[in-house]
């Protein structure tokens, strides 16, 4: 039994590096809005499409990837402009559901464009599998176990050590406050989802190799996401981070362990036992804004 | 100078309902009244890359039946409708096609849930039913309106079976999609191996959305088999691949019919090398011996599909195509009645089709045995017949 764990272990860890990169898209929004965007596995799906259809026109994957990623940015701000921002002032729940019609939309879209067939990826950087202690891991896990650590840092340098950070923070702080400052809340709104879209993008671009990109990946995608984004609390990106480790973690050793198929349901038992015992954490926030 | 507008307006709009309403009692006074086939295929929604080739097949063959002026003077229509991947939709375009537009038979059902539907209301109603959907269930055991057009999912097992014999597996691991497509194959895997004197050593279910089955290869490798099967669809069947190759596994793989396609082989990359697994013959026509029956047929086939449709003929449409034709032979010799229809295919052998030689009978609406299929190995990226 104990020779199964390593392996266990790795797979729990990569899976648990697209969980988390997800989630960080989820607490990004979450704390400058104080609503959820259930669009977010959208824009991982959109991002990673789009940069198999660019590679196909023989340009270099940094530069597809690139060009991929930009355009899901400007999705994302389209997507607060022209279905979000119009609502704004309703109730959180409205905004949250206008997310959820956002997503059906683009899952729709993309099934018409890119039909039900699976895209492929290449590997970042081909080569054999690392072996660690009995296990294996792929180059691309790397990759993603790495953008993941790299984003989380830079995020946290963006909020702690930046100007525009210092805003977006202030406006998940008190709206009001920011508007007497002359910093726009709205602004803030729009470059929170550009960048939580692009964000969304890259971690789609970089599981692809692994998973391959279909246009139904951002549903399970975004539910995984936002079991860790809750897990972790919800505004805490680095916890979301951890959230994303532990949902991959929980999911590889029950179908190691216990038994194959029955990952989702004890990640999905775990998030309601979060729910129960930190109830707080979920709305605390949306309750703050309207107040 | 109102009033004379507003009159002359109200002429218009009677005359035009009037010719409305004659308009399609015309094509009976030329030529006889036409001969509707209704088509239910999943055009669009997740099962659009099977459905598309069906309906385009129906599309060339409306063409070339109106060419060829007909059947006996009467006009061949063949009506489509788009199911959108939805069991409920597909019933109700069916009820549709038969109700309303008085189709005489029924060719559809792209995927089996929607086949089901449809075959269950063939026998309410007494219409021949062409399933193109591969459920073992369609045609075991047989029902009197319903005939099913691919290569049973257990005539595919048979097949594949063949592989681990020629192997020399004793024993073999098996991991699969927990859904029915999955446990179909399961039972029939099991069964088939143990008339065979091989053994199921571990078998291990997976999820459709799952990213990652190292975890079931792990257990499986443990059980140390000869041979590993994969029964399931891309991407799961590609990521299946990659993660025994890259747990460092060197046993045989064995894959399902389902992954006759290029997206698998794109997917599973270099993992794809050697991967064995059971289809029709159209995938490696240009392989096949010149006694093949088929071959005349499939390679007619794949030249007027693309031709038609611009893009590379797949097994799918050609199940529409078999289901179509089989129905169109039928109203030949044994005339335009539902009946008859039934009676002449039940009886239909030797019939010469994409998905196989099919011999129906009473007790086997489906007359497909593992005969019609090859086994296929990937080569370099590409198809060639295992030997």
């Amino acid at each position: 039994m104990l020779a199964l764990l390593p392996q266990l272990l790795l797979t729990g860890l990569t899976v648990g590096s697209i969980y988390a990169l997800v989630a960080l898209g989820f607490v990004l929004i979450y704390n400058v809005t104080g609503f959820l965007n259930f669009a977010q596995g959208e824009f991982s799906m959109l991002g990673a499409l789009l940069c198999a259809t660019v590679l196909t026109w023989h340009l270099p994957l940094p530069l597809a990837a690139l060009l991929a990623v930009a355009a899901v940015c400007l999705l994302g701000a389209a997507t607060e402009r022209l279905a979000v921002e119009p609502a704004y002032g309703s109730h959180p729940l409205t905004l949250i559901i206008i997310t959820f019609g956002v997503s059906m939309a683009f899952r729709g879209l993309a099934l018409m464009v890119w039909g039900a067939d699976p895209y492929p990826l290449p590997e970042f950087s081909p080569g054999p599998v690392l072996v660690l202690l009995g296990g294996v891991l792929t180059r691309q896990a790397l990759w993603a176990i790495g953008f993941s650590i790299v984003v989380v840092g830079a995020l946290f340098f963006f909020f702690a050590h930046t100007v525009p950070g210092a805003a977006v923070r202030a406006c998940a702080d008190n709206p009001f406050a920011c508007r007497l400052v002359g910093i726009s809340p709205r602004r803030m709104a729009l470059f929170a989802f550009t960048l939580s879209a692009g964000l969304g993008a890259a971690a789609g671009i970089v599981i692809t190799p692994i998973t391959g990109a279909t246009y139904d990946m951002g549903l399970t995608l975004g539910l995984k996401g936002f079991v860790a984004a809750v897990i972790g609390g919800l505004t805490n990106a680095p916890a979301a981070v951890v959230g994303g480790y532990l949902v991959g973690l929980i999911e590889a050793l029950t179908t190691g362990y216990l038994a194959p198929g029955y990952g989702s349901a004890i990640t999905f038992l775990v998030l309601l036992a979060v729910l129960f015992l930190e109830r707080e954490g979920l709305l605390h926030g949306a309750r703050r804004r309207q107040a | 100078m109102q009033q004379l507008r507003r009159r002359f307006t109200g002429i218009v709009l009677a005359a035009a309902v009037a010719a409305g309403l004659l308009l399609p009692a015309w094509p009976v006074l030329g030529q006889g009244a036409a001969i509707k086939i209704g088509t239910v295929f999943a055009v669009t929604g997740p099962a659009s890359s099977l459905g598309k080739p069906e309906k385009d097949t129906a599309a060339m063959l409306q063409a070339q039946y109106a060419a060829e002026g007909g059947i006996g003077g009467r006009p061949v229509q063949i009506l489509t409708y788009d199911s959108e991947t939805d069991p409920t939709k597909a019933l109700l375009l069916m009820k549709k096609a038969v109700s309303e537009d008085s189709v005489i038979a029924v060719v559809g059902g792209t995927t089996s849930p929607e086949s089901q539907a449809m075959a269950d209301y063939a026998m309410q109603v007494e219409i021949p039913f062409m399933s193109v959907a591969a459920s073992t269930t369609l045609s075991v055991p047989s029902r009197m309106w319903v005939f099913q057009m691919p290569q049973r999912n257990s005539t595919a097992a048979a097949k594949a079976m063949e592989y681990l014999v020629g192997v020399h597996a004793k024993t073999f691991a098996f991991l699969y999609r927990n859904d029915d497509f999955g446990q179909d194959g399961l039972v029939a895997m099991q069964t088939y191996g143990s008339q065979r004197g091989i053994t199921l050593v571990d078998s291990e279910p997976f999820a459709a959305v799952d990213t990652d089955l190292s975890p079931q290869v792990v257990r499986a490798r443990a059980a140390n088999p000869d041979a590993i099967v994969v029964w399931s669809t891309p991407p799961t069947a590609s990521i299946a691949a990659k993660n025994i190759r890259q747990l460092g596994m060197q046993a045989p793989i064995l894959e399902s019919h389902g992954i006759a396609n290029k997206a698998f082989i794109q997917l599973a990359g270099p993992a794809a090398e050697g991967v064995v697994f059971p289809s029709g013959k159209l995938l490696v026509v240009g392989q096949l011996s010149g006694t093949d029956p088929q071959k005349p047929l499939l390679e007619k086939y794949g030249r007027d599909f693309e031709a038609a449709s611009h893009y590379a003929a797949s097994t799918f449409g050609g199940h529409a195509f078999d289901g179509i034709t089989m129905l169109i032979d039928a109203i030949r010799h044994a005339g335009p009645d539902r009946a008859k229809i039934r009676d002449y295919v039940e009886h239909l052998r030797g019939f010469v089709g994409t998905g196989g030689v099919f011999n129906m009978s009473p007790q086997d609406h489906n007359g497909l045995s593992t005969k019609d299929m090859v086994l296929v190995a990937i080569r370099d990226g590409t198809w060639v017949i295992w030997k």
